[in-house]
């Protein structure tokens, strides 16, 4: 899971040169590899069907036409497609006709599975497991909730009904933990560690 | 701030996330050039995120890439898309193919020219942004030049209200008879000015030249030219005790002697 296959590479390329030539060919291309990955994303963080496609709608537009400005020295495409998506979806959220919807009008708020298995039955990779083992079982729970779950703070806050202030709190204090462990392994790269991270850290937004 | 402390601060991952202020996001970039072991973090880091997004990828439903070439191809309107929307698609093995196909080639075209469009909107930002910078340079030229007319008018002003000023009128010759020019002469100040009152045009080689007559001798006091401003007064070179000033037309750039017959205009000074 640490090597990033060839195959991508070449089509980020491919992207890349299409985007600078501002070739057309680009947004198929962007869709066919890319699209579940944004769309999935998007619907994380806005709950309406109708609302997650509009922002997927939007999020093309703005890739395209910001398509010449993306740098390649300054991150993967995939990196810049998905900071678009978010912050389009984030701003979707702050919209007032999106705060009055969300209350009726959600698809898949999510439900937490307690039977549907934990954490460490999530994670196929065995060393990855032992770390998670030796945290405290409500960090453990933290992470299956938004890591495996995409839970935000505010539905870990309704569904374990504990203040959002504590949410936060043990949000940040599982990434300090996450960090100690993966500096303990000797800064060794693993990659779904950082992948848990990282979603901890974009959860705290 | 050392390395793992830098790395474990979480700003990389923040910077990824495009959290950053911009001054922030340059100062990571900076730090990433330098460093490559930051480099290699952040490239983990995006690993990690696409692994993050690929666990909640979720396929969009039917029919969202048709609508999102369709809204791309809405916003654009330039006719461009005319000419190339004739060239015929690849004819593929019919009906699966057409409609999608043409959805497609539709939207791509949109795509396109809405690129262009968006690209001739910057082009004419950049010429408007170009000329309101020429028309400021030229304002304040203009400015520029308004002030030292105004500044050397009223300098002219200070100097023709002064009382010890002598006034000579030149009035003229056979030649010219219309022509007239004034000098102004003032021993006090020693400053002289030449006011062209009327003088006909001279032709493109010619110049007319100011003499004044010093004890019964011409002494030239240069060349000057007819402005269509009359109003400027021309400062001149100061003459002691001038008996008379006159205006020859001569070769341009001024004779040693006077013409006597190109003479225009021609004043005596009244005995002090």
């Amino acid at each position: 899971m640490n090597n990033y296959p060839k195959k991508k590479r070449s089509l980020e390329t491919e992207i890349v040169d299409l985007f600078a030539k501002g070739d057309e060919r680009a947004i198929p291309l962007v869709y066919k590899n890319y699209s579940a990955n944004l769309y999935g994303v998007i619907t994380q963080i806005v709950k309406q069907e109708e609302l997650a496609k509009e922002v997927l709608q939007d999020t093309f537009i703005k890739i395209w036409k910001n398509a010449k400005s993306y740098d390649q020295k300054k991150g993967r495409i995939f990196t810049w497609m998905l900071n678009i998506a978010r912050r389009s979806a984030i701003d979707a959220t702050r919209t007032a006709a999106y705060k009055k919807g969300h209350k009726t009008d959600s698809m898949d708020a999510p439900t937490y599975h307690k039977d549907k298995g934990t954490t460490e039955t999530y994670i196929e990779d065995s060393g990855l497991k032992k770390i998670i083992g030796t945290l405290d079982d409500k960090y453990k729970e933290l992470i299956d909730l938004i890591y495996f779950q995409g839970y935000t703070h505010r539905d870990v806050e309704k569904e374990l009904e504990i203040p959002l202030g504590t949410v936060k709190s043990r949000v940040r204090s599982a990434i300090k933990q996450l960090r100690e462990k993966l500096s303990d392994e000797g800064g060794n790269s693993n990659l779904e560690l950082k992948s848990i991270i990282a979603a901890l850290i974009i959860s705290t937004i | 701030m050392d390395k793992t402390e830098y790395i474990e601060s979480g700003i990389l991952e923040a910077y990824v996330l495009g959290m950053l202020s911009h001054q922030e996001s340059l100062e990571v970039e900076d730090t990433r050039l330098e460093n490559p072991e930051i480099h290699a973090e952040l490239l983990v880091i995006e690993d990690a995120m696409e692994v993050y997004a690929g666990r909640f990828a979720k396929i969009p439903p039917v029919g969202m890439q048709a609508a999102i070439m369709t809204a791309i191809q809405r916003i654009d309107s330039t006719p461009k898309s005319d000419t190339l929307s004739q060239k015929p698609g690849p004819s593929a093995n019919a009906f699966n193919w057409k409609l999608p196909f043409g959805i497609l080639l539709a939207g791509l075209l949109g795509v396109l020219a809405f690129a262009f469009n968006n690209y001739n909107a910057k082009v004419q930002l950049s010429d408007q942004v170009e000329q309101q910078n020429a028309i400021m340079v030229t304002n304040k030229a203009e400015c520029d030049k308004a002030k030292n007319e105004k500044n050397a008018l009223e300098k002219q002003l200070i100097f023709l209200r002064g009382i010890d000023n002598q006034t000579i009128r030149m009035s003229g010759t056979d030649k010219a008879p219309e022509a007239f020019a004034t000098i102004f002469w003032n021993d006090i100040t020693k400053e002289s000015y030449l006011g062209v009152g009327s003088l006909p045009v001279p032709p493109a080689d010619k110049q007319y030249q100011l003499w004044a007559i010093v004890d019964g001798a011409p002494v030239d006091m240069k060349v000057f030219d007819v402005s269509t401003d009359n109003n400027q007064l021309h400062k001149v070179e100061f003459i002691e005790k001038p008996q008379a000033f006159a205006v020859t037309l001569e070769d341009v750039g001024g004779s040693s002697a006077p013409t006597m017959e190109e003479m225009y205009v021609i004043g005596e000074v009244a005995a002090g």
